[in-house]
């Protein structure tokens, strides 16, 4: 180092260490105390949150109640009322060892009684628990002693690790004497979450308010685990429907934070509300939106027309349309963001009209005419209609939209009533899950190496045998075309400036612990 | 009169029969799973069917039918499929809110109408006739959901003069409540005010070319009170039966309303129920607003009685 | 001479024209619109009214223009037909109730009233719940919840002349049912049934919009009114132009309905001469 540079040099470290040290008081400091009211875009459907499968009911219900175990902020596994737990050599025993002291809202204390209670109320058929099936393969639940509980299995299934740790339905551990004795029709749930239920006004508001003897655990804050403080007084989640009337509620200063901003909003947001000092941020989630194409009904059954399909969709067109471009490019039900996920499932087709015309020629499509089902439901899913429809068009494909309601469209997808079909699904951190619906489309019947890949990959949580055998999975995708998966979704939200340390978790929960309001 | 109210009373019975058997049937036509829509993705066939027999979906709809109607009666409208509470705990939850709304939309709307009406038919075919009719007809005109989001817009963001969500109870708190609700109540206000405007034109009308006025006219009496205590209560008697029928609007334009000010009403609760295939939340619903609605022309029906002497009753 | 009193009334004969201009619009659709109305061109989404646009684009690049001019057909068309389809059954059933009267009249009214006893917009949400969302299924859903109110007018009439001794007379002299209500009783309720009628072309319009609103209307891609103003209001704090022109077609024509309905009210209620 020359002498001249070092003066410089010196500068530098010493603007730099000012800067370190000025902007220190500016981030941190917590502030205790107020409401934030937040604007959600539709109602929790019901307090118990064993009974919906509502992503929403998770998301609010995720500050009262506490998973056994929970996703971090990548979609691993983490520990939170389990402290650890344990998986025998031939994986039929799992056996938990739980956090001691921690307390129900009433006071009581959590113990291996109310796991047990847990996980076989999810399993009896009087609860409408609706992915009772992931639970299945339990044999019987044995407490113990009072912090360890063991679940004893029929056979070798690790994914239901990751059914217990899911997003929604929230498979909260409840208290066994509360539910007992509210009996079946739940009115004020208890938990062990840093927030406790305050009430239920529906279409008007849910209020929680901080449980003061909660006692967070250690460790950096992570998805669902890691430290939980309750900042906030009160969380108050306002359900407001009508998008326009959401985001003038926040210009307005009536909601501190708004969860879903509309993708076509997103430029005003940035151009004109910054400056009434309201702050947008947005991710990209695992979530992603796909069309699926039946691989037994006529013209669609065709391999050589699936793929001259792939050939003629620009994923550019489809981004835009249904996304307004707020997300990613991705190819695979392996998301980007998932622990599984490697460039492999990258691979795709890339436009060629050329080609596509030559495999409709070779398929010998004579101008049939192709249904896509879609829901009018999700804004998103008529753009990927809109945007497919196009752009099969422009290669000479006829097809037509079939526009239903959502408990139609639902029906024709459990029912093997659709050719090509729209929907977008949510964080799947176990791709094996995410597989299933390979099981509606004919997928699995035609080509059985599928299932068995799910089998396999089930029965173990080996990363790389697992990285394997999803590579192999998209690699069938690739050759037999059963979707087209497009993007994975940007989440958008926006909030007033004065509310500080809130973050959009991209697996899609809102998560308002660590979360406060500057006076 | 006794007699004709006992009559009125009597051919309520049937209607109402005929009421419930069509919302059942109605609601029970909707295609769609609502298990499968409850349960979500990936639920399996055995606890589908398992909630369908609880939920007694199984049954050959007659028996349906009976058992719902059976329970109604006892006022047992059945439990929310989605939200596993009883409906009628919601109803009264929301009945509430919708009551107060269209109450309120009533009042703006009769404050609105009758001396709109009234001078309209005074200053008949004058340019004042013209320009209160028009403006009335153009309340009645534009889309509800596009006015309220326009009024939103104006009143509530670019004045700040009202919240533009949320609700609060106006019997909590009168003044802050009245606040929340009287942009939707205005904006549903205006469809009732333009046709209630135009009845009391032209009973007005009617009215002041009868004899008795010219008598009272020519008694001396001043012109105001001429128009008020003779010309409006006679014709009146139209007009309120315009209001029973009109409440009904009122009651419908509520599910509009409601959506666009986040009100937590019935018509919010029946559009969600709807979306969910929430069978019996969708029928309680539909059957309680029909309900208040038949009740509401009953009492209108009844009190025309006052106004309008001339009718006979057998 | 019914013309003439209509030119006199000026407010009348401006609905007049008003509706006679849609009614030209829906059906010259094709020819005056610019663009495809369903045509996406999703790369030009939110365009601001221009030469090329003169309504501005949608939020998929549609061109708003056209599908205003097309939506004047699908609104003209379901409101022309639901009204046809309450004119016609209504009518039916009023005649039939208040000619025969007794017992059938009895049946007959309390299913109407049991029609009636729900509000209109709610027992059409609820069809459309059923039926599920198509231009048809609108129209005839529209269709039903008007039928009482024909029918009740209608009825009422009948009932008075069937005791009138015309009535009576041509009866004896061998007229058919069917002739005499045709003859006599609808001639003499024309003047409420054309009212009533121009109002519920007005209220179908308004009614479509609505049921668009609330997700029950014609499925999307179908550029009716009600679609296309329900569509644009998620965007209408970003992009007014997509609301605002749908908007007052929408008045306009609904403004020209009930102007032309109130000016015949005048007109043919001889009591108000």
């Amino acid at each position: 180092m020359k002498k001249g540079t070092y003066p410089v040099f010196l500068a530098l470290l010493i603007a730099s260490v000012i800067l370190a040290v000025s902007s220190t008081p500016l981030a941190a400091a917590p502030q205790r105390g107020g409401t934030l009211n937040i604007g959600i875009n539709t109602d929790i459907t019901a307090i118990d949150p064993h009974t919906t499968t509502a992503a929403i009911t998770a998301s609010v219900m995720g500050h009262v109640y506490e998973r056994l175990i929970g996703l971090g902020e990548n979609l691993e596994l983490v520990p939170v009322l389990a402290e650890r737990w344990e998986i025998s050599d031939d994986n039929l025993q799992i056996t938990f060892y739980l956090r001691k002291g921690k307390l129900f809202h009433n006071g009581q204390e959590m113990t291996a009684d109310d796991v047990k209670f847990t996980f076989d109320r999810i399993r009896t058929p009087e609860i409408k628990f609706g992915r009772k099936k992931d639970f299945a393969d339990i044999d019987r639940i044995e407490v113990v002693d009072k912090y360890t509980v063991r679940f004893y299995m029929k056979k070798s299934n690790l994914s239901m690790l990751y059914s217990m740790a899911y997003l929604s339905p929230l498979v909260a551990v409840v208290c066994e004497d509360e539910v007992e004795k509210q009996g079946e029709k739940m009115t004020n749930p208890i938990g062990t979450g840093p927030y406790k239920f305050v009430e239920w006004k529906p279409d008007r508001h849910i209020l929680l308010e901080r449980f003061e003897k909660y006692v967070p655990q250690p460790g950096p804050k992570n998805g669902f685990g890691g430290e939980r403080v309750a900042y906030l007084d009160k969380l108050k989640f306002i359900p407001i429907t009508e998008e326009s009337a959401a985001t003038m509620a926040l210009l307005n200063k009536e909601v501190d934070l708004l969860v879903y901003v509309p993708f076509g909003m997103v430029e005003q947001f940035k151009n004109n509300y910054a400056k009434k000092g309201i702050v947008l941020e947005e991710k990209t989630s695992p979530n992603w939106g796909e069309i699926q194409i039946h691989m037994q009904k006529p013209v669609v059954e065709n391999l050589k027309f699936r793929q001259a399909m792939a050939y003629a969709i620009d994923r550019d067109i489809v981004l835009q349309a249904a996304l307004k471009g707020h997300g990613t490019p991705h190819s695979s039900w392996v998301a980007r963001k998932n622990a599984y996920y490697t460039p492999f499932h990258d691979k795709w087709y890339e436009k060629d009209t050329a080609k596509a015309k030559k495999l409709l020629k070779e398929a010998g499509y004579n101008g049939e005419e192709v249904n896509i089902s879609v829901s009018k439901k999700y804004p998103m899913h008529f753009g990927i209609a809109v945007a497919v429809q196009s752009e099969l068009q422009a290669v000479g494909i006829n097809a037509k939209l079939k526009v239903m309601e959502w408990a139609n469209l639902i029906k024709a997808m459990y029912g093997n009533d659709f050719e090509i079909l729209i929907c977008s699904h949510t964080a799947r951190p176990d791709p094996v899950t995410a597989y299933f619906y390979m099981k509606l489309n004919g997928m699995e019947e035609k080509y059985p190496r599928m299932a068995q890949i799910k089998e396999e990959a089930a029965g173990t949580l080996d990363t790389q045998k697992r990285i394997a055998l999803f590579e192999e999975a998209h690699q069938m995708c690739i050759d037999t075309v059963p979707s087209y998966v497009f993007y994975n979704q940007n989440i958008v939200q926006a909030w007033q400036d004065n509310v500080k340390g809130y973050t959009i978790w991209e697996a899609g929960m809102q998560r308002y612990w660590g979360v406060w309001k500057e006076k | 009169m006794l007699n004709y109210s006992i009559r009125r009373l009597l051919y309520f019975i049937p209607t109402l029969f005929i009421v419930a058997f069509m919302v059942f049937f109605l609601v029970r036509l909707i295609p769609g799973d609502p298990i499968q829509v409850m349960l979500g993705d990936g639920a399996n066939p055995e606890t589908i069917a398992a909630v369908r027999e609880k939920m007694g979906l199984d049954r050959p709809l007659p028996i349906q039918f009976g058992i719902w109607l059976g329970s109604v009666v006892k006022g047992d409208f059945g439990t929310s499929i989605q939200t596993n509470r009883p409906v009628l705990q919601s109803i009264r939850e929301r009945f509430p809110v919708t009551i107060t709304l269209t109450t309120l939309a009533l009042l703006f709307s009769l404050l609105l109408s009758i001396p709109t009406g009234m001078l309209a038919a005074v200053y008949r075919n004058t340019g004042k006739d013209y320009f209160f009719m028009l403006l009335t007809i153009l309340g009645v005109s534009a889309p509800v959901f596009w006015l309220g989001l326009l009024s939103l817009l104006v009143f509530s963001v670019k004045l700040g003069w009202f919240p533009s969500i949320g609700f609060v109870p106006i019997w909590e708190d009168f003044w802050t409540g009245l606040t929340y609700l009287i942009l939707p109540a205005v904006t549903l206000a205006l469809h009732m005010a333009a046709v209630v405007a135009r009845m009391t034109r032209s009973s007005m009308l009617e009215v002041l070319r009868l004899e008795y006025i010219t008598h009272a006219r020519a008694k001396g009496l001043g012109e105001g009170k001429v128009l008020i205590k003779h010309a409006l209560k006679n014709a009146f008697g139209p007009t309120l039966t315009t209001i029973g029928i009109q409440y009904g609007q009122l009651l419908g334009g509520a599910v509009i309303t409601e959506s666009v000010f986040s009100l937590p009403g019935l018509g919010r609760y029946v559009m969600v129920s709807i979306h969910a295939r929430d069978y019996p939340a969708v029928q309680g619903c539909i059957l309680f607003m029909a309900l208040i609605y038949v009740v509401i022309n009953l009492v209108v029906d009844l009190m025309y009685t006052y106004f309008d002497p001339r009718i006979e009753y057998n | 001479m019914f013309m003439r009193k209509i030119y006199k009334n000026k407010l009348g004969l401006a609905g007049f024209i008003v509706i006679l201009a849609f009614a030209m619009l829906a059906l010259a659709a094709p020819w005056v619109s610019t663009h495809d109305p369903l045509k996406a061109d999703v790369m030009n989404w939110k365009a601001p009214p221009s030469m090329d646009h003169f309504f501005g684009t949608d939020e998929y690049g549609r061109d708003i223009f056209s599908r205003v001019i097309h939506g004047t057909r699908i609104s003209m068309y379901i409101s022309f037909l639901s009204v046809l389809i309450a004119t016609f059954f209504g009518v039916s059933i009023g005649a039939i109730s208040g000619f025969y009267g007794g017992w059938i009249d009895n049946i007959i009214m309390r299913f109407m009233d049991a029609v009636m006893s729900f509000p209109a917009i709610l027992l059409a949400i609820g069809i459309m719940a059923v039926m599920g969302g198509s231009i048809y299924n609108v129209t005839i859903a529209l269709g039903f919840v008007y039928i009482p109110r024909f029918a009740r007018i209608i009825r009422g009439s009948a009932l008075s002349l069937r005791q009138k001794e015309f009535v009576e007379a041509s009866l004896a002299l061998g007229s058919s049912d069917f002739t005499i209500i045709f003859r006599h009783i609808l001639p003499n309720c024309m003047a409420p049934l054309i009212v009533q009628i121009t109002l519920s072309l007005a209220y179908a319009i308004l009614a479509e919009t609505g049921l668009s609103f609330l997700g029950l209307g014609a499925p999307p891609p179908a550029p009716s009114w009600g679609n296309i103003l329900s569509d644009a209001r998620n965007l209408m704090l970003d992009a007014p132009w997509m609301t605002v022109f749908p908007g007052i077609a929408i008045t306009m024509c609904v403004l020209g309905f009930n102007l032309l309905g109130d000016a015949l009210r005048d007109i043919l209620d001889p009591r108000l001469k």
